[in-house]
């Protein structure tokens, strides 16, 4: 995954703000409030003694000279900047650790939220030590405000408890910056997600459009009406009647999911028979349905691709006549549907892999929008030859599919609504 | 002379179409009619027509395999038709290239025809075998290799699936094409050949012969530098030092 890095110059940003907020304060504090500026500094004792613990690891630097609490000490502006960069930009280093701990451990929901917060609080206090630590070294290395403690331990004490609140409220703020970061990146990769499937089922759709009015199949049936308007005008008449009934079922179809098995039985008639008089008598077609298959629900012009890739890629390419059988069957709640031709097959690899053009993958494509898991596509080469394609689809009749049926209507309204 | 013409087109209606519009005219003879891509090769190869009425979606081969199969410089004039295809067409207008789009009127195809018999009186223009070339290029960018020789023999012309030949020898300028017991001949150079076949298929090994990788059984090295590639079916061949490494490399 691409970190980002926006959201760091963003945290930066935000230490940065506080540290300069930070330091104003306590440069007012020192200066305006607690101790206001006198032209000379006053005697070394009093108010608070000099440091007396036993020598420190960090000694402050020598050229200083100053001690570092007591009646002389001074907030200069410097000295506040210093100081309190140095409080803030460590959160910088501290932010990726909590956000680690925080991936690490995330807080749950549901019964186990307790316990993670209290994992939390506990990750926490062991944080919020390490960084008294830390102020303890800073504040005696840059001078920071703090009365003399007899040892470094009881400086980190001071400085625990002197910041326990404002460090605990930043862990949690760290923590729950992550968090809306976390819900927000969420969020947009939901979005990012809901317009790529948009995306996608538009394509489908419109992938859809383009086969149903494969200008291909038009053209060359216009060419062939042209040539058979010569020889016989009866056959040229009927061809062109039934391209028009073609035309006009897909022009009513668009956007339509599901059809009853009734009506794609005879746009694929309609269909056949214009490519009959294209190939001449080199197509046969057996058709094999079973009545009570009829009223059945299936997806719009499902067969169309089906048997034009048997033509295409099976039957054309035989020099003999070439037989397609369209079959439906209804077993219980599955329909079958079928066809198989008697053309050469698919010698070069086994069919299921090499799904022949776009056709198929849109069906199939097609077939899991629908009915995701519920439905099986079989496409398989016959030992005597030709490919075989079983289709086996939940049976639903038009009145158990009423979604569908609204989605039929909004359709209608407006159709191209549904095109995406 | 009369204009040998053959017609390509998978639907009989097509093809009757054209020559209902040819079989008028005292200049054209047609010699024949193809209803497939494999037919269209052979057609060519063996009435060698003058023009060819060439449509692109065809089984088996389309226009443009057919034009790769039998070699651009080997292509009589063409005119291509298409019922659809945009970028086919695309491609003829870049090229200048005839072209029908079906269903045509019989003037625009007269149109064609004419422009064809003017071309063919003056003689193929010279650059259009590189036209042609450019526009399958810019058609199929991806290198497209041969899948079937045209082998000429005994008067009849036959079509052999390039993935059927075991191994290739050079022999002067034609070039020997082993497939399983018989031997072929074609009038062609190796360095030629190699181009048009897969590199991933097949491998020179010798500066005369070149082998289909599926068929290798095992390579022998001897201590004197000689390599022999033993075949499946036995035969051995013997591949010189420059070539073992190219086919290291195909291995590898």
């Amino acid at each position: 995954m691409k970190k980002p890095v926006a959201p760091w110059f963003l945290v930066l940003g935000i230490y940065l703000f506080l540290a300069l907020l930070s330091a104003g304060q306590s440069y007012v504090f020192f200066n305006l409030i607690l101790q206001p500026p006198s032209p000379s500094p006053p005697p070394p004792k009093g108010g608070f003694p000099a440091d007396s613990g036993p020598p420190m690891v960090d000694k402050p630097p020598p050229e200083s000279g100053r001690p570092h609490t007591g009646k002389d000490f001074t907030m200069t502006a410097s000295r506040a900047l210093t100081l309190s960069l140095s409080e803030w930009l460590v959160w910088l280093g501290l932010t990726p650790v909590v956000v680690t701990i925080a991936r690490r451990f995330p807080i749950r929901g549901g019964r186990y939220w307790p316990w993670d917060l209290t994992k939390h609080l506990g990750i926490a206090f062991l944080c919020l030590i390490l960084k008294a630590v830390y102020d303890a070294v800073t504040t005696l290395w840059l001078g920071g405000p703090i009365p003399p403690q007899p040892s470094f331990f009881s400086r980190v004490l001071f400085c625990l408890s002197t910041r326990f609140h404002v460090n605990l409220l930043v862990y949690g703020g760290v923590l729950g910056g992550y968090y809306i970061f976390v819900f927000y990146q969420k969020i947009r990769e939901r979005e990012k997600k809901t317009a790529q499937l948009e995306a996608q089922l538009a394509q489908a759709q419109l992938q859809v459009l383009k086969m149903q009015l494969h200008p291909h199949f038009l053209f060359n049936t216009l060419n062939a009406i042209s040539s058979l308007i010569y020889k016989d005008a009866e056959a040229a008449d009927r061809m062109i009647t039934n391209l028009s009934e073609l035309l006009r079922y897909t022009l009513d179809n668009i956007g339509i999911q599901e059809t009853p098995l009734r009506e794609e039985i005879h746009f694929l008639q309609r269909y056949l028979e214009i490519e009959q008089t294209r190939f001449h008598d080199r197509l046969t077609i057996r058709y094999d349905i079973a009545p009570d298959s009829l009223d059945a629900m299936v997806p719009t012009m499902i067969f169309q691709p089906l048997v034009e890739n048997s033509i295409r890629h099976g039957i054309a390419k035989r020099a003999s006549a070439g037989i397609l059988a369209i079959q439906t069957r209804r077993v219980d709640s599955i329909l079958y549907l079928t066809v198989e031709d008697n053309g050469v097959g698919n010698p070069r690899k086994p069919v299921e892999e090499s799904p022949e053009g776009i056709g198929l993958v849109n069906t199939k494509q097609r077939l899991h929008q629908l009915y995701g898991s519920a439905h099986r596509f079989t496409m398989r080469n016959l030992p005597h030859g030709g490919v075989q394609v079983v289709l086996e689809i939940p049976y639903r009749t038009s009145a158990s599919v009423p979604v569908m049926e609204a989605g039929k209507e909004t359709a209608h309204e407006d159709p191209s609504a549904d095109r995406g | 002379m009369k204009i040998r013409v053959l017609i390509a087109d998978d639907e009989p209606l097509a093809r009757e179409r054209i020559r209902r519009f040819l079989e008028t005219d005292p200049d054209i003879e047609i010699r024949g009619e193809c209803g497939n891509g494999l037919e269209t090769v052979a057609a060519i190869e063996e009435i060698r027509p003058d023009l060819v009425f060439l449509d692109i979606q065809m089984p088996e081969l389309d226009g443009f395999g057919v034009i790769h199969t039998v070699g651009v410089e080997r292509m009589p004039a063409i005119i291509f038709i298409t019922a659809y295809d945009q970028y086919a067409v695309k491609a003829f207008e870049t090229h200048a290239l005839d072209y029908l789009l079906k269903p045509f009127t019989r003037e625009r195809f007269q149109q064609s025809l004419d422009w064809a018999k003017e071309t063919l009186a003056k003689g193929l223009p010279q650059n259009l075998n590189q036209r042609l070339m450019e526009m399958l290029r810019e058609f199929q960018p991806a290198p497209r290799y041969l899948e079937r020789i045209i082998v000429k023999s005994a008067g009849r012309i036959q079509l052999i699936k390039s993935d059927d030949a075991d191994w290739f020898q050079a022999a002067g300028n034609y070039i020997e094409i082993h497939v399983g017991s018989q031997t072929h001949m074609i009038r062609e150079t190796m360095n030629h050949l190699e181009t048009r076949l897969d590199p991933a298929r097949f491998q020179r090994i010798h500066r005369c012969t070149m082998v289909n990788l599926d068929r290798i059984q095992e390579i022998h090295t001897y201590f004197n530098n000689e390599y022999v590639v033993i075949l499946k079916d036995g035969t051995r061949l013997n591949m010189s030092r420059k070539y073992k490494d190219k086919l290291n490399d195909v291995f590898n």
